[in-house]
């Protein structure tokens, strides 16, 4: 029963199939990263499970409730998502803009609790905000923007969290972090699905990858399994190192199967 | 008391002052118990007249209105997501003065006054209903910015042909004169006619103040928090097209109140963009009541009108708060 199932979605746009019989599951207390070159179909999938895109056919059931009955006061309290690229439209001081995580528990004209101020306290301590929470957010650099929006999804406190690239733009240090926290909720129990270009994020923190191409699923499973050269090489055209260090998997692409090598 | 209640009750209480002040205040100068006498009906019959009749009706009015473009200016900022949205963006302005010149054109006014306001609100129904139609099957806001400057324009130019058409100098200048704004000569049928729009736009914009927050981060995340964006934009576009269509059909043309109005109370109260809607109200009274009474000053030659003032305080103040937040509005 807690499990997203996702059940051959197909999504047409202006005649361009974007996403094919696409179907895949993910358990609570998992961490499943969704990988595919761009223009795989990534981003369009976590919208039409979101119910922002609307797919021509197939259905997504969400803890077994099929989430074409469910409305969007409903949704918004059992997935947060942080969307690509972050934006930001206004002004506004960055707690603020986590609060706004605790929306989908409000009624229309409530307050924040002292409880909602605590779990918001919480969230920003967790995404490493503590010294943004005061500053306007259209100043700070875009890594810093995305560790606030990830404060917001984790003010949520939703049983499922869904997120595009969080770890575009952020630096070495914070990509870790960020997937570290990602993973430390999975492991608490919620089930989160995160889009990901980079592989080795992916092999090392993710419980199981989606494999997309071209708006086909290309396959489903275990981290290390799902990188297979033999993938690697088909759906993304390149050639990887790996080894081992310390118990941790490491893959670096480093050869383009088609151009030159520099 | 938050910081924020706090400051809204100062705007409040500025606000009841600047309109009793402008009670007082005419061409006969009038002290604040002979005031409170004349609207119990104890005074004299003359001060009675001129409190009641005369000089209630153009503050209520002035409060109402002033309240009602700062609120929808505030409003329409922050659904469109564009600090330079303002209340004649989405067309309904234009479309009431359109409703006006047709009333003056007519010749209605000279039997009925109360035609020009009727005509306006008219005018000012149209075009709702037009947004209504458009935003209900596609509400991005490219859509509903470029529809309102449609019909804005539209409007604009049949203004122009109304007018070209005019065969009398005195109704070109009646025309002319209404879209430059004023409060002159309104009476209590005048509030009464107004009142019933202002407030069900108030109504329909009553608590949007969640969803405004919420579309900061853009209209796909604040969805995925709750809101139905759809049902948003419909209210507050309905909703501001109808108190300002109302605001305008009884006071005429009143330029830049909108748009600068939501940008001082960021400047001075708070930022988020659900939270500015009263203090938008607030001072939106204030500064309409100001600029009616600026328009009161004795003057050599003809008196100044409403609009003008406003555009003459609006202008500069926008300038000014364009190069102070252009560091923050990037």
């Amino acid at each position: 029963m807690t499990a997203l199932h996702i059940k051959n979605i197909h999504l047409t746009i202006d005649d361009t199939i974007i996403l094919n019989d696409i179907s895949a599951s993910i358990n609570r207390g998992e961490l499943v990263g969704l990988i595919g070159p761009n223009g795989a179909g990534k981003s369009s999938l976590l919208k039409c499970i979101l119910g922002l895109q609307k797919q021509s056919s197939g259905s997504v059931w969400l803890d077994g409730i099929d989430l074409a009955q469910s409305t969007i006061k409903d949704k918004a309290k059992r997935m947060a998502y942080a969307a690509q690229g972050a934006p930001v439209y206004w002004p506004l001081r960055a707690d603020h803009i986590v609060g706004l995580g605790r929306l989908p528990h409000l009624n229309p004209w409530g307050r924040l609790t002292h409880d909602d101020k605590n779990i918001i306290q919480k969230a920003i301590h967790l995404a490493d905000c503590d010294h943004l929470r005061d500053r306007t957010v259209t100043t700070l650099s875009g890594g810093e923007r995305a560790r606030v929006m990830l404060a917001r999804v984790l003010a949520a406190d939703t049983p499922w969290i869904l997120a595009d690239e969080p770890t575009a733009s952020l630096d070495p240090a914070h990509q870790l972090d960020v997937m570290n926290i990602l993973k430390s909720q999975a492991q608490a129990g919620k089930g989160v699905l995160v889009v990901l270009h980079d592989l080795s994020l992916a092999l090392r923190y993710c419980n199981r990858l989606i494999l997309l191409n071209r708006g086909k699923l290309v396959g489903e499973g275990p981290s290390d399994v799902i990188l297979s050269d033999q993938n690697l090489s088909d759906v993304f055209g390149i050639k990887a190192s790996r080894w081992h260090d310390n118990g941790k998997d490491f893959l670096v692409p480093h050869h383009r199967e088609k151009g030159d090598d520099i | 008391m938050s910081h924020y209640a706090h400051k809204n009750l100062s705007l409040a209480l500025m606000l009841f002052v600047i309109a009793v002040a402008s009670l007082t205040f005419g061409r006969v100068d009038l002290d604040i118990p002979t005031v409170f006498m004349g609207l119990m009906g104890d005074a004299d019959d003359p001060i009675t007249i001129i409190v009641r009749e005369l000089r209630l009706p153009r503050v209520l009015l002035g409060v109402l209105i002033g309240a009602a473009l700062g609120i929808s200016g505030a409003a329409l900022q922050g659904v469109l997501r564009n600090p330079l949205a303002d209340p004649g963006v989405i067309g309904v302005s234009a479309s009431a003065s359109l409703g006006a010149v047709i009333a003056i054109h007519l010749g209605l006014a000279i039997t009925l006054p109360l035609m020009i306001p009727i005509f306006a609100m008219t005018g000012a129904l149209a075009a709702t209903l037009l947004l209504l139609m458009v935003s209900s099957r596609d509400s991005s806001v490219l859509m509903l910015i470029l529809v309102g400057i449609g019909i804005s324009s539209v409007a604009t130019a049949s203004i122009s042909l109304v007018m070209n058409l005019s065969q009398s100098p005195m109704q070109l200048q009646d025309m002319v004169m209404w879209m430059l704004g004023s409060l002159e000569n309104r009476t209590m049928s005048d509030v009464i006619f107004a009142v019933p729009f202002i407030i069900f736009g108030w109504l329909l914009m009553a608590n949007v103040g969640q969803g405004l927050n919420a579309l900061s981060v853009g209209e796909e995340t604040a969805q995925t928090l709750g809101i139905n964006i759809q049902m948003l934009k419909l209210r507050i576009v309905v909703g501001s097209a109808i108190s300002v269509g109302a605001a305008v059909s009884v006071c005429g043309g009143v330029g830049f109140v909108g748009l600068v109005i939501p940008h001082m109370v960021r400047g001075l109260i708070c930022r988020e963009p659900g939270r500015i809607l009263l203090p938008s109200g607030l001072m939106g009274g204030v500064l309409l009541t100001l600029a009616d009474l600026m328009t009161r000053l004795p003057m050599p030659g003809t008196p100044l009108r409403l609009g003008v003032v406003t555009a003459l305080i609006g202008a500069p103040a926008f300038l000014y708060i364009v190069f102070k937040t252009r560091e923050t509005m990037r």
